[in-house]
């Protein structure tokens, strides 16, 4: 099970596995050499340290150079978030979109409007064919430089971009994007990714994408995209899972599966909470008078 | 404490201590008024980040708790009338049923939402009012302590009531009426509730100490007795229909509400029929100018989820 701090936590094995290569090499030399030379091997361990943790890190990012830390975050009854981070390699000179978005579904929606001059109320329904459960996108600049409109609708960077999908007019899908922007699952942070020159010819980014409790579980698409002289090209994807664990799955699957049972376990508990307070209080109650 | 928990039905992670303060809130008016505090806490519990139809069904689970916890108080102090509580729930349960179709064909006719709403605030605007200016004059002509028995004028109505068949006694209230007019008198709450799509405390007591002429005292004891069952029943078809109530949600919002009820018991026990009919009255108004503001303020935002019914 993953947790929101576990990009640290999942390069601790490396570091262990550092700390253990440095006191070894501590232990060995301890016996031959001097307390200066100790000094001296125990700094190179720990450079080599370093070096082979930097080489792991290499290995371990797939061909097309996005990784996601962790790809996996369990749901559980005490998940509160979580924050995966997003590494890439992408070649110098590119600005770049990070965009992590849920799968697409029809979502159905009341609109308020007023009646009779003076109430606001539900005046109708509409329905917005594709919209995707979340869309989290971090940029290295300002839309606008990224590329034009047109480019950035064939990324599905922005919210225009998802504004034609959704088959309904601008207003409703205003709307729309502000309800969700409250939930935290939509998000557009514009100049939040900072890239890094790593050589000449290549740059890194490392961005943290912070998901917020309530986006739904499921699968997410990490896509990194680049941007050269206003076009983009797509610099490789990952993938993201969000999956109920321990009592958090255990709990939906009976009240999905085992509905009925589950519906008179929760009033048969709720009596007797009412009763078990009802005794209680009535009790000490008994001894006032 | 910035505790939270994940709420697994409802798909959010909130404060713990949050959940259990809202419930103990709600809990309180319940004892105090004979109310569930369905119309308080749904709306609470989704400004906080619950979906609507979780707030809803995992609220009457709740409250199902709430209700045992004052019933029981109330009925130790000899406040819940059984009888006239299990007609008045049978014609609850008939008039519900009713009144569920009886708002999909109004649906049908186009602006029913808008008449209702209307119907309903100008409903709790007048009950409130009469309340609360009824027991203020009560109190000024300081009327010997007979809780909640008017001095009994005949009127119309009076005298209607008197017509219907089969007379009966009703120890707990110290009313004799035919059992058709609690009976009817649920149908019509059942029928009320269902259409405004809330518990319907707050019509059901109004209807008992003005119409039924029950005392106020017996009023809350047995409104609670017949929100028990109407919240069984809920939690029970939620569950099984929509899996839409939240266990954990619902555990957490009890811990607080089962002993608010209490306490909220404990404090109307010191209260005078008239001083309780005073507040429940504040709470009506409070209720309808809630309700009124929302329909008169431009929302923040003009979509909600949900569309087809």
């Amino acid at each position: 099970m993953a947790w929101p701090t576990s990009p640290r936590r999942s390069s601790l094995p490396s570091r262990l596995r550092d700390g253990r290569r440095g006191r070894g090499a501590l232990r060995s030399s301890a016996v031959t050499l001097s307390a200066g030379l100790v000094a001296l091997v125990a700094i190179l361990g720990l450079l080599l340290g370093t070096n082979a943790s930097a080489q792991s890190d290499e290995r371990k990012a797939p061909k097309n150079g996005v990784t996601v830390e962790p790809d996996r975050v369990g749901v559980d009854l005490f998940y509160g978030g979580a924050a995966p981070r997003v590494h890439a390699t992408v070649p110098a000179g590119n600005q770049v979109a990070v965009r992590l978005m849920g799968k697409r579904e029809r979502v159905e929606l009341k609109t308020k409007g007023k009646v009779g001059g003076v109430l606001w109320m539900n005046v109708g329904e509409v329905a917005l064919e594709s919209v995707p459960t979340a869309y989290l996108v971090a940029t290295s600049a300002p839309l606008a430089e990224l590329a034009p409109e047109a480019e950035l609708d064939r990324f599905d960077v922005g919210y225009a971009a998802l504004a034609r999908d959704a088959g309904t007019e601008a207003t409703t899908f205003g709307q729309f994007v502000k309800l969700k922007q409250r939930e935290g699952v939509y998000r557009v942070d514009e100049g939040a990714v900072d890239l890094q020159p790593s050589g000449s010819k290549q740059a890194t980014l490392s961005v943290s994408i912070p998901l917020p409790a309530r986006t739904p579980v499921g699968d997410y698409e990490v896509e990194v995209i680049g941007f050269e002289h206003g076009r983009g090209h797509e610099i490789g994807t990952a993938s993201l899972r969000l999956e109920q664990a321990g009592l958090v799955r255990a709990l939906r699957s009976l009240a999905v599966n085992r509905s009925l049972i589950y519906g008179f376990a929760a009033v048969f508990v709720a009596i007797v909470a009412g009763v078990l307070t009802g005794l209680v209080f009535g009790r000490r109650a008994g001894g006032a008078h | 404490m910035t505790f939270s928990i994940y709420l697994p039905i409802a798909g959010n992670a909130i404060n713990i201590a949050l959940l259990v303060g809202l419930g103990g809130l709600v809990g309180l008016l319940s004892g105090l008024f004979g109310v569930g505090g369905g119309f308080l806490l749904t709306p609470l519990l989704i400004m906080i980040g619950i979906p609507p139809t979780v707030a809803a069904a995992s609220d009457s689970n709740q409250i199902v708790a709430a209700s045992t916890s004052g019933c029981i108080a109330h009925s130790r102090a000899g406040n819940v009338d059984f009888k006239i509580g299990t007609l008045m729930l049978l014609g609850g349960v008939a008039g519900g049923t009713g009144g569920v179709r009886i708002i999909k064909l109004l649906r049908s006719l186009g602006e029913a939402d808008f008449v209702i709403t209307v119907v309903y605030v100008v409903m709790l605007g007048g009950i409130g009012s009469y309340m609360l200016f009824e027991s203020l004059t009560a109190m000024r002509r300081r009327a010997p302590e007979q809780p909640g028995a008017l001095p009994a004028k005949r009127s119309m109505y009076r005298r209607l009531v008197e017509l219907l068949p089969f007379s009966m006694h009703f120890p707990r209230s110290k009313i004799t009426v035919s059992p058709l007019l609690p009976f009817g008198l649920g149908v019509v709450v059942g029928v009320l509730a269902a259409i405004m799509g809330v518990g319907g405390g707050f019509i059901m007591v109004p209807v008992m100490v003005y119409l039924l002429r029950m005392p106020m005292h017996v009023v809350v004891g047995t409104s609670l007795f017949q929100i028990l069952f109407t919240c069984i029943n809920v939690t029970v078809l939620q569950s099984y229909m929509n899996h839409t109530v939240d266990f954990v949600l619902a555990l957490l919002l009890l811990a607080g509400s089962a002993v608010g009820a209490q306490v909220g018991t404990r404090i109307g026990k010191r209260l005078k029929a008239e001083q309780l009919k005073i507040l429940m009255a504040i709470a009506v108004l409070a209720v309808m100018s809630k309700m009124l503001l929302g329909l008169l303020l431009e929302p923040d935002v003009l979509v909600a989820y949900g569309g087809a019914h």
